[in-house]
């Protein structure tokens, strides 16, 4: 039996390693060969270098990406953000008739693959004849941030005690300042959780960009285009390592916000 | 009910339902200025509701309600003359101590300087001085109904508005409680209404106590005739214990008075009728435990009866005994005070005593 146990040990661990190395060692190539002074990804690495770098920086459409990719995602974030508490403010307070149902509706571009809604909006927005580019890209963006805004204020808003806006209300608050003055300071932490979330996904986001940036690339649509040039991909994997790590710390950051002081229902009795 | 007072709130044939539920079921009343007057019910009776439809967190769905002299149908919740402590205190806890008790002044408009000072003031008339930094997961539960009940009183309400305010305290701190928010309403002169299913709470606090049972009220009346003149069997077994016993209408005499046959205490004599009276009528008399005395030997009294003991426990302060009287089916209940001395021990089980009473005592319900 323990040699059981033993077998079953080293199994588990040889598991939990054999993932992690999977999961993290491509992610640590993009660091390693942005820093290496060659133009090929290949063993032995060459000779430390910051180059790549330099010329990422000095390059104006590369920038232009960036910068059309942070406008976008800044304005996917706050419209998602907005719309998802106006819905999570609705569904935690007052009865909606069809609750379950339409929470199914707000959840399903959770499941309808991105290559779907990239190729209908496109369909939908040229038969419109509303053209494509950075706001057709923050449409659909909104499409799939707005269910992760609403799962986070929903949690945050579900251990709400309905008895703090009545007493502001009878405390002589209107109804707009009760929702200024106490709803939204207690919402705050998912609010900006909801902000950052958002905003990494739709900066991260590829297929819908992709079929609706039309001539405003976004960053990873240039990313995209560029590996055709073997000359271009050590500079893309500086700017990949670059995004990794900005990436890493706005997620760290929401997350730690969110637990921080998510309500303490066990308090609130 | 006194009349030179003039109402500071009132109900008119007021009614609300929450789908098939009469939660409030055409209650109509009047609360005095400077009243301490408490709802006293059992839980789901309404009496919440009231409370939430007088502070603007509930609307009627018809009658009028009337705070001072002006009718509050159009008036909102924030716009309304009385301010509320809620069950659970409902304090904020982003905001600190003294955050909290400014709230209710944000839209006064007053200075910073006349604020701190109002804010300071009402802090010592709860002392809670020097904790308006704290947050309030950092307070006791004493401290965080006191802060309910400063933020509340700090905005000067005509009424004050308390929802079962002591329930969540120990009982110790709750009987301090009780005291202080007494003492606090006598000092500050408003009207006071009080929720509660505690009757000792209300007993001992209130001015004037509503008894109230699946949204209507039974009898509105001061602590001492709302336990010495109940006016149905339901107020009467809700507040303290009772003895009902069965008895018949005897004879109905020309005078008004009337003779009831009580099984096992004989032929009572009383003054009042019952509505329905007539002769042969089944009803109930009723008696409260401790109106009626227990001793070993037949007093001089004019009722008393013999009997023999069912139960007997001892409580410290008072014993009770359960009594069959000769010729009664049902026991009674005798609670009695523990005045003897020492070394004196309260008759036992199966000991044969006597019970003596004023035939005063005796209530008469309908069945």
């Amino acid at each position: 039996m323990a040699g059981m146990r033993r077998i079953g040990q080293r199994l588990r661990g040889t598991f939990s390693w054999g993932y992690l190395f999977f999961l993290y060692l491509p992610i640590l190539i993009l660091p390693l060969f942005s820093f290496n002074d060659s133009y090929y990804i290949s063993f032995p690495l060459k000779g430390f270098t910051t180059r790549w770098y330099q010329e990422l920086s000095a390059d104006p459409s590369i920038l232009g990406a960036l910068l059309t990719s942070l406008q976008i995602a800044c304005a996917a974030a706050v419209l998602s953000t907005l719309l998802g508490l106006m819905s999570a403010r609705a569904l935690t307070r007052h009865r909606v008739r069809g609750e379950k149902s339409l929470l199914g509706v707000i959840m399903l571009p959770l499941v309808v693959p991105e290559l779907i809604i990239g190729v209908s909006l496109l369909t939908m927005l040229n038969h419109a004849s509303a053209g494509l580019g950075k706001w057709a890209v923050v449409l659909g963006h909104v499409l799939i941030c707005y269910p992760f805004s609403v799962a986070i204020l929903m949690s945050r808003m579900e251990g709400f005690d309905k008895s703090l806006e009545e007493a502001s209300l009878d405390l002589g608050s209107t109804h707009w300042q009760t929702f200024r003055w106490v709803v939204l300071p207690l919402a705050l932490p998912g609010v900006i959780a909801s902000v950052l979330l958002t905003f990494t996904i739709s900066f991260d986001e590829f297929l819908i960009a992709f079929f609706l940036s039309s001539n405003e690339p976004t960053l990873p649509v240039y990313i995209w285009g560029q590996l055709r040039f073997p000359k271009k991909l050590p500079s893309t994997l500086a700017l990949g390592t670059a995004i990794i790590f900005v990436s890493f710390a706005v997620v760290a950051f929401a997350e730690w916000l969110r637990r921080r002081d998510a309500p303490k229902k066990e308090a609130s009795q | 009910m006194t009349t030179d007072k003039r109402p500071a709130v009132e109900l008119q044939q007021v009614s609300k339902c929450f789908g098939d539920f009469r939660a409030l079921d055409n209650i109509s009343l009047a609360i005095h200025e400077a009243e301490f007057f408490s709802i006293l019910g059992p839980s789901g009776c309404g009496k919440s509701t009231m409370l939430r439809l007088i502070a603007g967190l509930e609307h009627a769905d018809s009658g009028k309600l009337m705070i001072g002299d002006r009718d509050m149908a159009e008036v909102p919740a924030y716009g309304r003359p009385c301010n509320m402590v809620f069950q659970n205190y409902a304090i904020f806890p982003h905001l600190s101590v003294g955050d909290n008790v400014a709230y209710g002044l944000r839209n006064a408009g007053l200075k910073k300087r006349a604020l701190e000072e109002k804010i300071e003031n009402m802090l010592n008339a709860v002392q809670l001085a020097g904790l308006e930094k704290r947050k309030p997961d950092q307070l006791s539960g004493g401290q965080r109904q006191r802060v309910a009940l400063a933020r509340a009183l700090v905005r000067e309400p005509k009424v004050l508005l308390l929802d079962e305010p002591l329930g969540a305290l120990d009982k110790s701190l709750r009987e301090q409680m009780q005291h202080e928010l007494r003492e606090l309403q006598q000092s500050v002169g408003i009207t006071f209404i009080l929720v509660t299913h505690d009757q000792e709470e209300a007993l001992s606090m209130s001015d004037r106590i509503a008894v109230m049972s699946e949204g209507r009220i039974l009898q509105i009346a001061t602590p001492l005739d709302i336990y010495e003149q109940p006016n149905c069997s339901h107020v009467a077994t809700f507040i303290g214990d009772m003895n009902f016993i069965d008895a018949t209408t005897d004879d109905v005499q020309d005078d008004g008075s009337v003779e009831v046959i009580v099984p096992g205490f004989g032929r009572l004599r009383f003054n009042q009728r019952l509505p329905s009276e007539r002769r042969g009528l089944a009803h109930r008399v009723a008696i409260r435990p401790e109106k009626l005395r227990i001793s070993r030997q037949q007093t001089e009294a004019e009722l008393c009866v013999s009997g023999l003991v069912v139960t007997s426990s001892y409580w410290g302060d008072q014993s009770q005994f359960q009594i069959t009287v000769d010729g009664c089916d049902t026991p009674v209940t005798v609670a009695a005070h523990n005045v003897g001395q020492s070394g004196e021990t309260p008759p036992a089980r199966g000991e044969r005593v006597w019970l003596s009473a004023r035939p005063g005592a005796f209530l008469r319900f309908e069945n």
